[in-house]
């Protein structure tokens, strides 16, 4: 009796969690598309920023156009010296204290506060190597602050690959390389892709590192590497914080958690593609 | 004497998994390997095989031979490793189609030539006893196969790049009597051209297929001998234990 009493009030507790989880983000989502929703509009997605103060009026355009020329940059700058590093980790590197450094340096890496990861790329793109603030130096810097992420997801897709086949490889006597371009990285690809795409959405959403290196109130984000650009996460911020459009910071936010919606639906459904291989 | 072992003793960190061991395979013959589970039979496959040294905290001392020189001294490990086949217990089928299952190996080690290719899958299939159930689906994803039937793909892969070893750790452990009774007629056919070493969970296996059988404990060797000697007239106390059932 008190087995099955006690069944229960475990049963009621898992459920209010998972309820509480799927209740905080509807009420997130649905405050945003009841506050944000009606500024949605066509004209809100493709023109710049006007009115007094800037802002106050028209759309978003410009922080959309350099949003997507950071996490550009940010992938491209950390994608490949990602990948190579999960492929050493996993592939290459005996069991040894050097491999364990790595790791570890990895993971402290995804811990540093990301304001933090924006003053060294401050310190390093736009005062020492004299970028100025710009989309180059924004870029790296989101580039930074992906790069354990793409480390730890490329790493964790190639252990997740039938050991066995490591083995089989092995035992014919073939490369490492043969091996991991025929067999191994064809089977992990989608976990590293849908690891890239969330890497990518974080980039897209982090305010701290672009407001230091790259991002201005106002600028058209031409795509010249070398100007500074407007960010969605930080227009957000302004608009808000300079209490410029209450309406327009909801908009902006709305369609920014709409875009990583649809990046993590990508992802997932990537992830399901996983281990299919013909 | 295709392989001959002397002395090997084989350690895994701390522990010591082979002691001492002394060993003969004869050309053109099947060996069975018995014994308890955790007795050294894999570590000992994998060790002619030269993977066993892919494990952490691997260490040997003693000699390998194959054809008179010691493996372990051989600066080519995959020359080596694929003179020594090995057929892993759980059938893998790469994920690639059945063709390019059969030739990766060879792809790798012979080029690009298709034709070279091509005539080597077919042989490869066909001295695996596939062929026929195969040859009109080459292209196709081998995880499509049966348990069975990728076993002796696994046993195609390997006669691909030629070994003159075949070792084989409990081939039919996870398949049904039918897909067994086709690999044992499979290894006596094979056994006219390699040596074959199999190591088995199944006593009667042993006794339908082994011209000789070697029965392991605890890291060494027991007892061996011919298959119908060890069977009707064994000479150790454990060995008549663990063939009444006894031991497991």
């Amino acid at each position: 009796m008190l087995r099955r009493c006690l069944d229960l009030l475990w049963l009621v507790l898992f459920w209010t969690a998972g309820l509480f989880i799927l209740f905080v983000l509807a009420g997130i989502m649905g405050y945003l598309v009841l506050r944000g929703g009606p500024v949605l509009s066509w004209e809100f997605l493709t023109t710049a920023p006007r009115g007094l103060p800037l802002g106050a009026e028209g759309g978003v355009f410009p922080a959309i156009k350099g949003t997507f020329y950071l996490v550009l940059i940010a992938v491209f700058s950390a994608v490949l010296p990602g990948i190579i590093t999960a492929v050493y980790l996993v592939e290459y590197a005996a069991p040894s204290r050097f491999r364990d450094i790595i790791n570890l340096t990895v993971q402290c890496m995804a811990g540093i506060p990301s304001i933090v990861t924006g003053l060294f790329a401050y310190a390093l793109f736009v005062v020492r190597m004299g970028f100025g603030i710009s989309l180059l130096a924004g870029g790296l810097a989101l580039g930074i602050m992906i790069f354990p992420v793409i480390v730890v997801t490329s790493r964790d897709a190639l252990l997740a690959v039938n050991e066995q086949y490591r083995l089989v490889g092995a035992s014919l006597g073939v490369s490492r390389w043969y091996m991991l371009v025929r067999v191994i990285f064809p089977q992990g690809l989608p976990a590293v892709i849908s690891g890239v795409l969330l890497a990518a959405g974080y980039a897209a959403g982090a305010t701290a590192p672009v407001m230091v290196t790259a991002a201005v109130i106002s600028a058209g984000s031409s795509g010249s590497l070398f100007e500074p650009v407007m960010a969605l996460p930080y227009h957000l911020y302004i608009l808000f914080s300079q209490q410029i459009s209450i309406e327009r910071a909801y908009g902006t936010a709305l369609l920014l958690v709409l875009l990583l919606l649809i990046l993590n639906a990508v992802t997932l459904w990537l992830r399901s593609l996983k281990g299919k291989g013909a | 004497m295709a392989v001959c072992i002397n002395n090997l003793n084989v350690w895994l960190g701390s522990a010591q998994i082979l002691k001492d061991i002394n060993l003969q395979f004869k050309k053109q013959r099947i060996t069975a390997i018995v014994g308890p589970s955790g007795c050294g039979k894999t570590t000992l496959l994998r060790s002619i095989n030269r993977t066993a040294e892919l494990e952490e905290g691997f260490r040997c001392s003693g000699k390998i031979l194959l054809n008179g020189k010691n493996i372990y001294q051989s600066r080519d490990v995959s020359g080596i490793r694929r003179k020594m086949g090995l057929v892993l217990q759980t059938p893998v089928a790469l994920p690639l189609s059945i063709k390019e299952n059969v030739i990766f190996g060879a792809r790798y080690c012979r080029g690009k030539n298709k034709q070279e290719l091509d005539e080597i899958n077919e042989r490869c299939l066909k001295q695996a006893g596939l062929w026929e159930e195969v040859k009109n689906k080459l292209n196709k994803p081998a995880a499509e196969l049966s348990g069975g039937q990728k076993q002796r793909l696994s046993i195609a892969r390997v006669l691909a790049v030629e070994p003159e070893v075949l070792l084989l750790d409990e081939p039919c452990s996870s398949l049904d009597p039918a897909s067994t009774k086709v690999i044992e007629e499979l290894l006596i056919q094979l056994s006219r051209q390699l040596t074959v070493v199999l190591v088995t969970h199944n006593l009667f296996q042993a006794q339908r297929v082994a011209h000789d059988t070697i029965f392991m404990m605890e890291g060494t060797v027991v007892e061996r001998g011919p298959t119908g000697v060890m069977f009707s007239n064994p000479q150790k106390q454990e060995t008549r234990a663990f063939f009444s059932g006894l031991i497991w």
